[in-house]
């Protein structure tokens, strides 16, 4: 990975810093609003395996934790799995249509990330997980991804993918 | 000996496996260490900190979204809608403030020499950033130790409860919300006079009724009120409306009809018990208290 593009890389975490950061904004309280660090875990995924994605997403996640009173080290976790599971799943549709693996990824991070935060809020002893509290952001994540996909991540896979 | 290219790549993608692994493994240890209580507290006074630059984060990004939200407006407008907010805010306040003393007038004219509820420092700060996802119902307000502001203050609005504040920092507080899992409040309905306690349920801005002493006296729409009962909340401060619904009482909640702005943060009653602050004859005496085992006639 070039230095110009793990700069980007660093960018894009502080953008997605932001766009979390304006979800609490009082005016927007109410709204669904993205995930931003899941549109950055999916496609950072189709790069392959980086320690310095994984490094910005640990970074965002934490600062999401401070951010939404999450228990410290929820969000990272959510993050890298989610890395993780969209890296699973490039691997896996590497042979399918071009844009079916950038899909499959998306979907395995949101759900990984989804069952990742589920397992961090039991060990942290919360008392509960509001599920519905996230399910419209998710489908919002979603819903937005192909807007985002290559303003986070500008690389074609074929150009990092081994 | 030189190794080939492939083996070099193979070997350097084991060690950034171990790497992602070795980090989401740390992130499962810290999550565990958090069910103990002192690094809870440590993890709070770090997240204490945070919630000052939380609030900066906010109030930058509140700022970008009214611009997005003023394009288009004159500032004369949004000027005079700002000032006509602000008065109905402050009506609304009157309007709070005067209900609750018809019924603590209510009640004082029935209980004559009743004593009133002390005097207590209270501000009004600017809610700049709400947090309402999956783990907690919290918001944070413009005003913290700073202002006097401490842990256990409770925060109204216009509408009524609001929450009640669980971190201090310097210049911001976190207020937990009446609909947050783990909000616990005494109340009291208004008609019924039965009482029950308030459990923050994230569903639709409602919360649950629990443990009420006569569920089949509550009234379907009527007002509950704070009780006071845990000497932490003073009395007849509006939670909302009681609704039954899927089987057991909910209460919509009064903090759900508009969109939090401004809250006003008041000390709580605090009555010291008769241990911690005896009567002035009984500290001359050393301040002995009576317990039931060395009262007279106690046995």
């Amino acid at each position: 990975m070039t230095l110009g593009v793990r700069l980007w890389f660093g960018l894009m975490t502080l953008l997605c810093a932001f766009i979390t950061a304006v979800g609490l904004a009082p005016q927007v309280t109410g709204l669904w609003w993205p995930l931003a660090g899941l549109w950055a875990a999916a496609a950072w995924s189709s790069t392959g395996l980086s320690v310095w994605c994984a490094g910005c997403l640990t970074l965002l996640g934490l600062l999401t934790d401070y951010i939404t009173g999450a228990p410290i080290g929820a969000w990272p976790l959510a993050l890298l799995v989610a890395y993780g599971a969209g890296l699973v799943a490039w691997g896996l549709g590497s042979s399918l249509p071009a844009w079916a693996p950038d899909l499959l990824a998306l979907a395995a991070a949101l759900t990984a990330a989804t069952f990742a935060l589920m397992f961090a809020s039991d060990v942290a002893g919360r008392e509960a997980f509001w599920l519905d509290g996230i399910l419209y952001d998710l489908l919002l994540t979603a819903g937005l991804y192909p807007l985002v996909r290559s303003i986070l991540n500008p690389m074609r896979p074929r150009d990092f993918r081994r | 000996m030189v190794q080939s290219p492939r083996r070099r790549s193979s070997e350097s993608r084991i060690g950034a496996r171990a790497v992602v692994v070795g980090l989401a493994l740390a992130m499962v240890g810290l999550l565990a260490i958090q069910t103990s209580s002192i690094v809870r507290g440590a993890v709070n006074a770090s997240r204490t900190t945070m919630d000052g630059a939380s609030a900066s984060a906010s109030g930058a990004s509140s700022g970008f979204v009214r611009w997005i939200q003023g394009i288009g407006g004159s500032a004369a407008d949004k000027k005079r809608i700002a000032e006509l907010e602000a008065e109905v805010a402050n009506l609304h306040r009157w309007k709070d403030a005067a209900q609750s003393m018809v019924h603590r007038m209510e009640v004082y004219e029935r209980l004559l020499d009743v004593l009133g509820e002390p005097e207590r420092n209270e501000v009004t700060a600017r809610v700049v950033a709400e947090s309402d996802g999956p783990f907690e119902a919290t918001v944070i307000a413009a005003a913290g130790a700073a202002q006097g502001v401490e842990e256990g203050y409770y925060a109204v609005n216009q509408n009524g409860l609001v929450g009640r504040v669980i971190r201090v920092g310097e210049r911001t507080s976190r207020i937990l919300l009446l609909s947050d899992f783990a909000s616990r409040i005494p109340v009291r309905g208004l008609e019924s006079d039965d009482r029950a306690m308030l459990v923050g349920d994230r569903r639709g801005g409602v919360a649950r009724l629990i443990e009420a002493e006569s569920p089949d006296r509550i009234v379907e729409g009527e007002i509950w009120v704070t009780s006071g009962d845990d000497g932490r909340l003073p009395e007849s401060l509006i939670v909302g409306r009681a609704r039954f619904a899927g089987g057991e009482w909910r209460v919509d909640l009064a903090l759900k009809e508009t969109a939090i702005d401004y809250v006003r943060l008041r000390a709580p009653p605090d009555y010291p018990t008769p241990e911690e602050a005896p009567a002035p004859g009984d500290a001359a005496a050393g301040g002995v208290v009576a317990t039931p085992g060395n009262a007279p006639g106690g046995g």
